[in-house]
């Protein structure tokens, strides 16, 4: 209890986003986000069965139900809160930057039937360099929708969300997502319908921007996704299709990609791979028609109850004709004591090509949810 | 199958036959394709954020963050008020400076601008930084 007190009394007030860990689909006999999550595309609040494999198959026990299982909510309300702090130590060349700052506070909401809800992600943004605004300018709501739901997990929903799209690492400055408009806040309104059947699931989305521009950030575009995932090997393997399409004021961007997760039971290592080629063209003839290319593979293993060691790498090539890229390396330690409690350490170089003057980045996170 | 092949097509001829001295250096596509692209996420030069007052999400109001002046405005002898772009001189431009890295934090700061990136805005700076 002191520990949970302290964590609370560390934590409160501090900022950001948490988001899935795909790490854990297929590798804990779960095939698909929604086994853990409410959220069809993962992240966020966790349902009944996300919450007891927290306190079971992922870290070294405990309750992991809300409150620790000190209150349970009534059945037509599920709540929870994440929380993240982080140290960062960054250096590039001779020089070296030390960060402590708040990641996130959110509070999630989900209320309604087994049918019909509605759901909510609202809290207070983080920022390593935030100048610390007023507390009424950081408040954010990174999701609110409606959504309808079968039994069989197929949906339609109706809000702002990020469609499904690519492997939905909780590591928002992953190239895949730090480069497609999957960072912070830039989630936008839409409607998505997805279909979930045994073996495979199909997702449709169609978005809009923000309609206030301090909702979020990144470029404001309307378009649609679709991705497209099928599972074989008795679901320990899944392959996906993936595209998108974004029209804003100043550019159009087609994307097409692929997606490959792999749990090899025998070694217990669970891979993950994607990759996307996005084509895009400018307003007003600004420039060239140009290719990029964003990539990411990581391996991840659990060697100990509560301990998993993982490694990745990703790429970056904003103009495939310059010959110019972004690479990274990295490698996680992630330590889950407890159900609700994380230590995450991540070391990251990043290079242009040779990796001549690398820059590195140490970053640990103590992340606390309800 | 026809399609995937010409698109792999595509791609091979247009993958590592340029140069960034081909590219425009304007502000249309140095405002598209580079700043809002790299220093615009939730956390920087965002409307939501605005990091040391300065939100490049906007074309215009980018451009007058950096440069101090009206878009299309007529040239003016008198310096502007943000200088974060000397026209003409990239090489005592403090966006420069803060693309490479150059005593001073390097920005972006998560992922710095590949060269060939910087070149463009060097050559935008260089070239007279106009609002094109």
């Amino acid at each position: 209890m002191r520990l949970i007190l302290l964590c609370v009394a560390l934590l409160l007030g501090l900022p950001g986003r948490a988001d899935a860990y795909p790490q854990f689909q297929l590798s804990t006999d779960t095939d698909r986000c929604s086994a853990c999550h409410f959220s069809p595309a993962g992240g966020g609040l966790l349902n009944e069965f996300g919450r007891d494999e927290a306190g079971s198959t992922i870290s070294r026990g405990g309750d992991g139900r809300f409150l620790h299982g000190a209150w349970t909510p009534p059945s037509w309300l599920q709540l929870g809160v994440d929380t993240r702090t982080a140290l960062a130590i960054k250096s590039r060349k001779q020089e070296r930057e030390v960060l402590a700052f708040p990641m996130q506070l959110d509070v999630y909401v989900r209320a309604g039937g087994e049918r019909i809800s509605f759901n909510l992600t609202a809290g207070l943004r983080g920022g390593a360099r935030d100048p610390r605004p007023a507390l009424v300018e950081r408040l954010a709501s990174r999701e609110h929708y409606v959504m309808y739901q079968r039994d069989s997990g197929s949906y339609v929903r109706l809000g702002r969300f990020f469609p499904i799209h690519g492997i939905r690492s909780q590591d928002h400055t992953a190239y895949v997502r730090r480069y497609l408009g999957f960072h912070t806040l830039e989630e936008p309104y839409g409607v998505a319908a997805g279909i979930m059947e045994a073996s495979w699931e199909a997702h449709l989305s169609a978005f809009v921007p923000r309609p206030v521009e301090i909702l979020g950030s990144g470029i404001k575009a309307k378009g649609i996704t679709a991705y497209y995932e099928r599972r074989f090997l008795e679901d320990t393997a899944a392959f996906a299709l993936q595209s998108k399409l974004g029209f804003s004021s100043t550019d159009t961007r087609l994307s097409a990609g692929i997606v490959g997760k792999r749990w090899m039971p025998e070694a217990e290592v669970m891979l993950l791979a994607e990759l996307d080629v996005v084509r895009q063209s400018f307003a007003d003839s600004a420039g060239p028609l140009r290719y990029q290319l964003a990539a990411y593979a990581g391996a991840s293993k659990m060697v100990a109850p509560g301990m998993m060691v993982g490694a990745a790498v990703h790429r970056w090539q904003p103009d495939l004709r310059l010959r110019t890229q972004r690479d990274a390396f990295e490698v996680n330690l992630q330590y889950f004591p407890l159900a609700h409690l994380e230590l995450h350490l991540l070391t990251r170089f990043g290079g242009e090509g040779d990796f001549e003057n690398p820059s590195l980045l140490s970053l640990l996170q103590l992340h606390y949810y309800l | 199958m026809m399609h995937t092949s010409r698109f792999v097509l595509v791609l091979a001829l247009v993958a590592g036959c340029a140069e960034s001295t081909d590219l425009p250096a304007r502000w249309s596509y140095v405002h598209a394709a580079i700043i809002q692209p790299a220093c615009t996420t939730a956390g920087c030069h965002s409307a939501l954020t605005a990091i040391a007052g300065v939100n490049l999400s906007e074309r215009e109001g980018a451009y007058t963050m950096l440069t101090g002046r009206i878009c299309d405005a007529p040239p003016s002898s008198i310096d502007p008020p943000r200088n974060y772009v000397t026209p003409f001189s990239a090489e005592t431009s403090k966006l420069y400076h803060q693309l490479v890295g150059e005593n001073t934090d390097v920005m972006p700061p998560d992922s710095p601008l590949p060269e060939a990136e910087i070149e463009i805005v060097a050559r935008w700076i260089d070239e007279g930084a106009r609002c094109d």
